[in-house]
């Protein structure tokens, strides 16, 4: 699960899984705008079979957080 | 690029990035600009995927919300400085009229807003637009309004779009959004989250879909719009193997499955010939079996008169279709081919990466659909010689024929009994004409590219003259194939476009119609200096030294291109040995 979300987010903001982190948000990665937000959600929701609550979708702003949420929406 | 990639949005983001990265030469750049009133960045990938797919290279860019009218007028403004290639309008009723919720809303205002856009855009900014028609407002399409009322204005409001497009058809194209509505499943290409978060409605089908049509127009534009389409016949045009099964064995029929799904694409494949698609067969069969089904078939509708060429044989399909290219004269570029075997698709993949190649769909009921969805041939202004195109290139095989028979060019060429006719372009030509600078691109000077308005504006400028000419020889009428234009400046009279369509090459026609036109104008502006360029593309070497060979005298390099002048009538080569060419 963790390697797609971090292949997903390499392929939507061009950069390198393994620079991927935790910490990884709009600050480090310079691509994630608003934009490419939405469509990152739009495509982890495509590869995880996952939808995310919309009142959490502004939140997903770091790798951590996005994880975590995948983790809480396959686990219910 | 491959289908595969729009599988999923990661992969169609991460494979438009690579595209974008790599170095090589693209084989054309188009600036795209929308002007819009809600969220439009989303279609992005999906239009560069298909542009990109196609060799060219798009700058996108998008407007302020709502700020359409301002962009346009304002001569500072960034669609004024960047002067793209072409303006998408992309509007949502909701946002050009708020009040279209309203009971007793009416559509007169949208109407008179969406008029004034397209006269600014096309009018003022001489710049061709995609317009959307409309769809209901979002809420009402997902059934939480309900208003038949809304609906019937917002239908007034489509109908005069298509007339406006119907006024202008190579100036203003209409993307359907009703029809792509309905393609991609009505209420379902509505993403009601991407529309409360981002103002952005559609889901990433409808956006596709979008794109196609957007990509379409671009394609048109720049003159890089399919025009040949090769079909492979076992499995492709008919279910089963006609050399195996026999005449009554294939699938094809007016009403019985499969054969039904067959027919229903061959009635397509009929449909886009009469727009002046080429048509040619490429299969493994026996010419008998073929013939026998063309000519003898109760449900064939395909018939050997719809077709320019073709290569039924055993060799290998790139290398045949490698030799239509060069029997219709055509860039490889300019075919689509359908094959049903992914041996030989892959083949031609390989062997020929310019030419698109299709298969048969596992799901044969969206076969019929499958050339019109990819929309990949020109089919928005059609002119009359588009008609006879098939016709006339039956006339130009025999033309070939008759070639093999002599030795002497010279003699060959006198044979024909060609007949050439120079006129100045009027109403009945100039759609033709503008078509022409449009399409042509191996015998063009310049290669400029001007709409129908452009010629208009050519037609009423006393400094400025269009000619035409148009051949006929003993195996038929090949119509207007040939423009001129020319500017005055001072005492120069500037050759600004000089093209022939491909079908007349060869033939030394190049040299009567420019003696015709240089005369013609002599005549009307008096004694003149001459201007002359050449403008390098791609595919126009073979006119590099063209006014080099008529006597001009080449300016000594400066930036790219050559220019040059001439102060006495040019030696062009006598031609009237072969040619009776008449000013009219």
């Amino acid at each position: 699960m963790s390697e797609t979300i971090k292949l997903v987010m390499s392929q939507v903001f061009q950069v390198d899984p393994g620079e991927i982190n935790a910490e990884s948000s709009p600050e480090s990665i310079e691509r994630w705008d608003s934009l490419k937000h939405m469509q990152l959600i739009m495509a982890l929701e495509d590869e995880l079979g996952v939808q995310f609550p919309d009142d959490a979708i502004p939140e997903l702003v770091t790798y951590g957080a996005i994880e975590k949420m995948v983790q809480e929406l396959k686990d219910s | 690029m491959s289908e595969d990639q729009l599988g999923s949005l990661a992969t169609l983001l991460d494979a438009v990035a690579a595209a974008e990265a790599e170095t090589t030469a693209w084989s054309g750049e188009v600036s795209i600009h929308f002007l819009r009133n809600y969220t439009t960045e989303f279609a992005d990938p999906f239009l560069k995927f298909h542009l990109m797919r196609d060799g060219i290279r798009p700058e996108i860019s998008h407007g302020g919300y709502d700020t359409m009218a301002q962009e346009l007028l304002d001569p500072e403004s960034a669609v004024r400085q960047h002067d793209p290639d072409v303006l998408v309008l992309s509007l949502l009723i909701e946002f050009l009229d708020p009040e279209c919720a309203n009971p007793g809303w009416s559509a007169d205002k949208s109407i008179a807003r969406i008029d004034e856009l397209l006269d600014y855009a096309v009018e003022r900014v001489r710049t061709p637009v995609v317009v959307n028609s409309l769809l209901a407002p979002v809420d009402r399409l997902v059934g939480d309004a309900d208003t038949t009322h809304i609906d019937h204005e917002v239908s007034r409001i489509n109908a005069h779009l298509r007339q406006r497009v119907e006024a202008h058809p190579s100036r203003i194209f209409l993307s359907d959004f009703a029809e792509l509505f309905g393609r991609c499943g009505g209420p379902d290409a509505i993403d009601r989250r991407l529309w409360s978060s981002a103002q952005a409605p559609f889901d990433r089908r409808f956006l596709n879909e979008y794109a196609k049509d957007i990509a379409y127009f671009v394609r048109v534009l720049k003159g890089r719009a399919r025009k040949c389409l090769v079909l492979d016949c076992d499995n492709t045009l008919w279910g089963g193997v006609i050399g195996e099964d026999g005449i009554d064995g294939i699938a094809l029929h007016d009403r019985e499955e499969p054969g039904v799904h067959f027919r229903a694409f061959q009635e397509a494949v009929v449909g886009l010939v009469d727009q002046g698609v080429m048509l040619a067969l490429c299969s493994k069969n026996n010419l008998d079996d073929v013939w026998q089904v063309l000519d003898e078939h109760e449900h064939c509708l395909l018939d050997r008169s719809h077709l320019v060429a073709w290569r039924i044989n055993w060799e290998n399909k790139a290398a045949n279709i490698a030799s239509l290219a060069d029997e219709l004269n055509v860039g490889l570029d300019s075919f689509v081919f359908v094959d049903d075997s992914p041996q030989e698709r892959a083949l031609v993949a390989e062997m020929l990466p310019d030419v698109l190649v299709l298969g048969v769909p596992d799901d044969l009921s969206t076969y019929a659909s499958l050339l019109a969805q990819e929309r990949l041939f020109d089919t928005t202004a059609r002119s009359d010689e588009d008609r006879k195109r098939t016709v006339m290139y039956q006339d130009a095989a025999l033309r070939k024929e008759q070639r093999d028979r002599f030795s002497d060019l010279t003699d060959y060429l006198r044979s024909l009994e060609t007949v050439l006719r120079v006129f100045p372009v009027d109403d009945d030509t100039k759609v033709r004409v503008a078509q022409l600078t449009q399409k042509t691109n191996q015998f063009n000077l310049t290669t400029r590219r001007y709409s129908v308005a452009d010629i208009e504006a050519f037609m009423n400028d006393p400094d400025a003259a269009v000619y035409a000419m148009s051949v006929s020889d003993r195996y038929g009428d090949m119509g207007l194939t040939g423009v001129l234009i020319a500017r005055r400046c001072d005492t120069a009279a500037v050759i600004d476009t000089l093209l022939l369509s491909c079908r007349v090459l060869g033939r030394q026609l190049e040299f009567a119609f420019v003696d015709l036109c240089l005369g013609a104008l002599a005549g009307a502006w008096g004694s003149m200096t001459w201007r002359a360029e050449y403008l390098p593309t791609a595919k126009n070497a073979q006119v590099e030294d063209f006014w080099d060979r008529v006597g001009f005298v080449a300016e000594p390099e400066g930036g790219g291109g050559k220019r040059y002048s001439l102060d006495r009538r040019p030696s062009i080569p006598d031609y009237s040995r072969i040619i009776s060419a008449t000013m009219e």
